[in-house]
This record gives structure tokens, C-alpha cells and sequence, in this order.
């Protein structure tokens, strides 16, 4: 079977492929070995939301406004009369990271953390409530 | 004796190359295919009732979920039927940053259509390549709003944010780079003799078919109509900006193909353009009725704390109107018709999901196809199946 | 043909037929259920009208009655028109305009899957969203939102 110039051009587009394969080979890699290194996220990112107790007015108005209702407040009175929350929490697996609350927070008592490895075994550690909302969450490694 | 009946097959919903929960009832007749019937509806979660108990602003974050591979796309749709409805208008500024983020998301749904088509017809590399480079988007995505897939980086009014520093510079880089990348899908794949022996003729559309089965976007651009909403009814910059509409002539699947590629390059056109026009000033409107005030007054300036909780507890109520807009996404025309009653709840809203129309001319196409084709068809109509479900 | 001229157009074609229910910022139309299919051929190859694409078909539940909404358009012309047809909720029956547009098929059964609206003539009218036992028409108002099915699928 003699090659004829068809099959000389389609080797050489097929060439032309490896080529391509060929030059990206030198070049540097663009993957990070995950669990080992990891990538630091852009100072916008929006991770796990955390929760400034010092800061909150207990206005309430994030659990009104968030679309997914993750967010779950008790409100009630302090020593001295004053509104004050007496229980806080953000359900991460409701939440969606939309940025909706920390952005019509009025006294910028919601903000965006960079955790973003929340996987959980059970429903409820993705619950984040009270104290469990300062701090860094904890990493869960699979058994 | 022999004897010979038809065979049925069912394709997914599980099927890595249906590209979500599609599930097809094929009945073959040997390796030909005598009818097809798409079952849909394995991802329907409401998103139009939920509209309706939701204010404006507040829906703004679901759209993402339409079609998550262009959520920006989404959210600039639904931004701009709202605003019709207000009766407002953006800031310049914001204009060219929408449609700035909103062409790098045509990009990188492009370039998952075409690398996870490539998977399926068994040409890996691309599919490696073109995620690379996706990533350099995302990356660009997670700078300016800090989500990668999901943005809701668009509100009514305005953009949440500007470009933060450095962005513009990294986005420059991206443009540099980006075309020599596209030259290099377009090395392993437009001369590729398995891939033209795959594409070239198969799934042929007819301009006609593709009109009266309300096909938009690259899938009716390739069957030669020439139809862009970027440029018939120009919303946004769009009109400042130059640039072509690619066509295709024949209507396979190869067409589809070369219109999304060459779209690539014309929305790194567009960048371009619209990164040396982009002006200064302002991103978010300063209107009292829609527009948060800015938190930095409020302690103090109690009128602007009331404004702020008044906004995000009654919302804003447009007149009572219906209106339909339509914009160019990538995967084609996404619409909202949205029916206001005058109260800060939509009464009713629509989505116009171009995946969904453009998804019911699979029967048609698949008829008399060879089952291995199948997924290639598919894959060149390139539907999201959270848009097709909704 | 701009918005004005296509008011003008249509009215003179039509007469007491139609019914312009809205000019800014879209035009909308009304016409009586019995004279869709014919209206809508009329409007498809009528060379002044010209709508050759259906964009988008759906309903609105208004309480007291139904309405279909057909959004149209015309390649060729570049004019853009919402037609709607007012429907009695009791007995929610109207023509199906598959024959004269196929992009109407998915949508009207999903109108029918959503609504309840029956489309006579259509091709195939079932569920196309919902599973096929599906009780109720989840965006009718009366429906609630909180509404879960007894039967877990």
C-alpha cells in the first residue's frame, strides 16, 4: 500500500498535535500538590462567614435578608436592658457564600474568612455556632 | 429464523457525557437511531416560585445557579431586566466592568464547552488545556468578587465592587497569553483528522429548523443566521465596542465548533476595547430608592441607617409592569420576563433558559444518527442542565 | 418596524381583536383565547408582521383568571411583541401553537406540567419537569411554597 500525499498531510496534522503536547512538556507546571502545598486565596475570597460577637447591634437583619436562611439568631435583653444576642449560628452547609450578609451587615460584625476545606462527616459539625464561629475551623481529614 | 426489533438504550442520567442529569431514551434500530426522548427535570428546584418570595435584590444569588458555568452571564441578565423595570440605569464605570467579567465568562464557558466535548470524543489533551486555562479566569474571578464559580458580583444599580489593584495587570497578562492558547486547541483540533471524521457533517441544522425551533446563540450563529443580541438590540457598552459575529455555513457540529473558538477571540476584542475606554468614577448608582448607603456614615447619619434597613427589609417596588430583556449569554439568549404587581415581590418571573430551547431539537437532530454520535451531538449543542431544569 | 408602527399595524389589521394593553417598556397585546391559532399564523407569515421566532411561552396565574404569554419576535425585522391571552381558570384550555412555531413544544408542556394549562392539539402533552404522578401545579398561586410531596421520589 503506497502512502499517498493524503496520508503525508494528515501525519502532519496529527504531528502538528504532538507538537503541542511537545512544547507544553518544557514549560513550567501549573498544578499544586494539594494536600501538601496549598494555595493562599485572594484577600476578596469568600469562605466560611465568621461572626464578630463584640461587633453585632443584634439587628437581626442578616438572617432576614440571607436568601438560603442559613443564619439563625436568638435575641433577648442584657444586664443593662440592652438588645443583645443570645444565640448566633451559621449552618455552612445552607450557606452558599453569595456575600450577601457580611455586605449589609451595618456594623461590619460578618466577614468573609479564607477556609475554605469544610468538608464534615456529620450534619450538624457544619453547623457553626457560637463559640465555634471565632477562630479557624478544623480541617477534617477522611478516616 | 431471524428476527429483528428495535433495542431501547438509556443514556444517563448518570452518563459522564450527558454533562449533568440528562437522561435519553434512545431506540436504536442497530446502530441507527429511530427516536429519542429527552427526560428532564432530575435538577428542578423551583428557582420561579422561589422568585416569588424573594425581593429583587435578594434572587440575585439563585440566578447563579441557572447556568453555573456562566453565573456572571446569569447575573448581568437578570440585573439588566430588573433595571429595565426600575426604569434605571448603570454608571458607565459599571457597564464596562460588567461586561468586562461578563466576556471572560463567555470565555470560560467556551472553554469548558469545547474541552469536556473533546473528552467525550476521547481527545484528552484538550480537555487539560483548556481547564488550565479556565483556571487563569477563575483566578481572575476569585481577585475581583472572591468566588470562582458562583459570583453574584452584580447588583441592580451597579457592581458590588471595582477592580481591586493588580487586576487589570493580571487581566492584561491573561489577553497576552490567551489567543496563542486558543491557536493551540485550534492546532490539536480544526485540521485533527479524527476530529473532522467525528464533527464534519454530523448533526447537521438547518438555518430554517434552527429559527423555528428557537435556537439562540453559537448553535443558531453556526447554522448561518446571523442573530447576536450584542448587536441587534446593543445593551450595555456593546455599541462602543467593534466587533465580528462569527457565522458558520453548513450547520454540523464542526461549525459549532469553529463559532465557539472564534467567539473566544472576539471577546478578548472586546476586553481589550473596553479596558482602554473604561473610565473613572463611580460603580454603584447613588439612588435613594435602590442603592445602599454607604456604611461608612453610619454611626452618625441616622436617615442613611434608616434608608439602609428600610431597602433590605421592604425592598424596592417598581411600578406595575411586565417586561421581557434578553441578552446574549454564552450558551444564548437567557431572558427574564418578569411581571411586577407593584409590591417588592416579582408576581411572576420567567427564565427563558436557552439551554432548555435549544435542547428540544435533539429528537430531530438524533433521528437516523449513529449512536456513537450521540454524545458528540450533544456535546456540540452544549447544554447546562441547571438551566435546562431551573 | 419600530414599537408605534407595529401598534399602528397591528390595530389596523386586526381591529377590536386585539387589545394593546401596554406601550412602555414593551408592547403587549391581548387577544381573545378562540383566535390564537389564527392570529398567530397571521403574524408568522404575514410579510409585515413577520414573527418568525417564539422566544418564550409561559403563564401568570392572576387569581381570578389565567394568562398565557407568548413572547415573539422577528428575525428579519427586528421587532419584538408580547402577545397574551386571557383564559378561564376553571376550565384553563387553549390552542397549542406547536404547529406554528415547534419551539412552542417543551414550553407549553411546561406551562402544562407548572400551570395546568391544557394545550389542545399539541403533540405531546405530559409532565415535562415534574415526575408524571405529581400532584398539583406548583407555580399556581394557590399552591404553597412549603408544599412537600408525600411520596418521596
Amino acid at each position: 500500500m503506497a502512502l499517498g500525499l493524503k496520508d503525508i498531510g494528515l501525519a502532519m496534522e496529527l504531528i502538528r498535535g504532538i507538537g503541542v503536547t511537545v512544547r507544553h512538556f518544557f514549560q513550567p507546571t501549573v498544578t499544586i500538590h494539594y494536600p501538601k502545598q496549598r494555595r493562599e486565596p485572594y484577600p476578596r475570597f469568600r469562605g466560611l462567614v465568621r461572626w464578630d460577637k463584640e461587633k453585632c447591634a443584634a439587628c437581626v437583619l442578616c438572617a432576614h435578608y440571607c436568601p438560603v436562611k442559613a443564619i439563625q439568631i436568638v435575641t433577648g435583653e442584657g444586664k443593662e436592658g440592652q438588645k443583645e444576642v443570645l444565640y448566633y449560628q451559621i449552618d455552612a452547609a445552607r450557606c452558599m457564600y453569595c456575600g450577601l450578609c457580611s455586605e449589609i451587615c451595618p456594623v461590619g460584625a460578618l466577614s468573609h474568612s479564607p477556609y475554605y476545606e469544610l468538608a464534615v462527616y456529620e450534619r450538624q459539625d457544619a453547623v457553626y455556632a457560637q463559640e465555634r464561629l471565632a477562630g479557624e475551623p478544623p480541617i477534617i481529614r477522611y478516616r | 429464523m431471524i428476527t429483528t426489533q428495535e433495542f431501547h438504550v438509556n443514556l444517563g442520567p448518570q452518563h459522564p457525557s450527558t454533562h449533568g442529569v440528562l437522561k435519553l431514551n434512545l431506540v436504536l434500530d442497530g446502530e441507527y437511531i429511530v427516536d429519542c426522548e429527552p427526560v428532564l427535570g432530575q435538577l428542578h428546584r423551583g428557582m420561579e416560585k422561589m422568585a416569588e418570595g424573594m425581593h429583587y435584590g435578594q434572587f440575585i444569588p439563585l440566578t447563579d445557579r441557572l447556568d453555573y458555568l456562566a453565573s456572571a452571564a446569569n447575573n448581568l441578565a437578570y440585573v439588566l431586566a430588573v433595571e429595565k423595570l426600575m426604569g434605571v440605569e448603570a454608571p458607565e464605570r459599571a457597564k464596562y466592568i460588567r461586561v468586562i467579567i461578563t466576556e471572560l465568562q463567555r470565555i470560560a464557558s467556551h472553554l469548558v464547552a469545547i474541552g469536556t466535548w473533546g473528552l467525550d470524543l476521547g481527545a484528552w489533551t484538550v480537555m487539560l488545556y483548556t481547564f488550565r486555562d479556565r483556571e487563569m479566569v477563575l483566578d481572575l474571578f476569585e481577585m475581583y468578587c472572591g468566588a470562582r464559580l458562583t459570583l453574584n458580583c452584580f447588583r441592580v444599580g451597579g457592581t458590588t465592587y471595582d477592580f481591586p489593584p493588580g487586576f487589570i495587570e493580571k487581566l492584561k497578562e491573561f489577553l497576552d497569553v490567551f489567543p496563542r492558547r486558543v491557536d493551540d486547541y485550534e492546532a490539536l483540533l480544526t485540521r485533527n483528522p479524527i476530529w473532522l471524521s467525528r464533527t464534519k457533517d454530523v448533526g447537521v441544522i438547518s438555518a430554517e429548523d434552527a429559527v423555528a425551533y428557537g435556537l439562540t446563540g453559537p448553535n443558531l450563529r453556526a447554522s448561518g443566521v446571523n442573530w447576536d443580541i450584542r448587536r441587534v438590540y446593543p445593551y450595555e457598552i456593546y455599541d462602543r465596542v467593534e466587533f465580528d459575529v462569527p457565522l458558520g455555513s453548513r450547520g454540523d457540529a464542526f461549525d459549532r465548533y469553529m463559532v465557539r473558538i472564534q467567539e473566544m477571540r472576539q471577546s478578548c476584542r472586546i476586553i481589550k476595547q473596553a479596558l482602554e475606554q473604561l473610565p473613572p468614577g463611580e460603580v454603584m448608582l447613588d439612588l435613594p430608592t435602590i442603592s445602599l448607603p454607604d456604611k461608612r456614615q453610619f454611626p452618625n447619619n441616622f436617615p442613611a441607617v434608616v434608608r439602609h434597613f428600610h431597602l433590605l427589609v421592604q425592598g424596592y417596588a417598581p411600578q406595575e409592569k411586565e417586561i421581557y430583556l434578553g441578552v446574549e449569554n454564552p450558551k444564548g439568549e437567557l431572558g427574564f420576563y418578569i411581571v411586577s404587581d407593584g409590591s417588592a415581590y416579582p408576581y411572576r418571573l420567567k427564565i427563558r433558559a436557552p439551554s432548555f430551547i435549544n435542547l428540544q431539537i435533539l429528537p430531530k437532530v438524533l433521528k437516523g444518527a449513529l449512536l456513537a454520535d450521540v454524545v458528540c451531538i450533544l456535546a456540540s449543542l452544549d447544554p447546562v442542565l441547571g438551566e435546562v431544569d431551573r | 418596524m419600530g414599537p408605534r408602527e407595529l401598534q399602528a399595524e397591528l390595530k389596523k389589521s386586526f381591529g377590536d381583536l386585539i387589545n394593546i394593553v401596554q406601550e412602555e417598556p414593551d408592547l403587549v397585546a391581548e387577544i381573545p383565547a378562540s383566535e390564537v391559532l389564527n392570529i398567530a399564523g397571521i403574524l408568522k407569515n404575514d410579510r409585515r408582521f413577520n414573527f418568525d421566532f417564539l422566544v418564550s411561552l409561559t403563564a401568570v396565574d392572576r387569581r381570578d383568571h389565567l394568562e398565557v404569554v407568548y413572547v415573539l419576535r422577528s428575525l428579519k425585522e427586528r421587532h419584538q411583541l408580547i402577545l397574551k391571552v386571557k383564559i378561564d381558570a376553571a376550565w384553563p384550555e387553549v390552542p397549542s401553537v406547536a404547529s406554528v412555531w415547534p419551539a412552542a413544544n417543551w414550553d407549553e408542556r411546561e406551562v402544562y406540567d407548572l400551570f395546568g394549562i391544557r394545550f389542545t392539539g399539541h403533540p405531546n402533552l405530559k409532565r415535562i419537569l415534574l415526575p408524571d404522578d405529581w400532584e398539583g401545579h406548583p407555580l399556581r398561586k394557590d399552591y404553597p411554597v412549603d408544599k412537600r410531596p408525600e411520596k418521596v421520589f
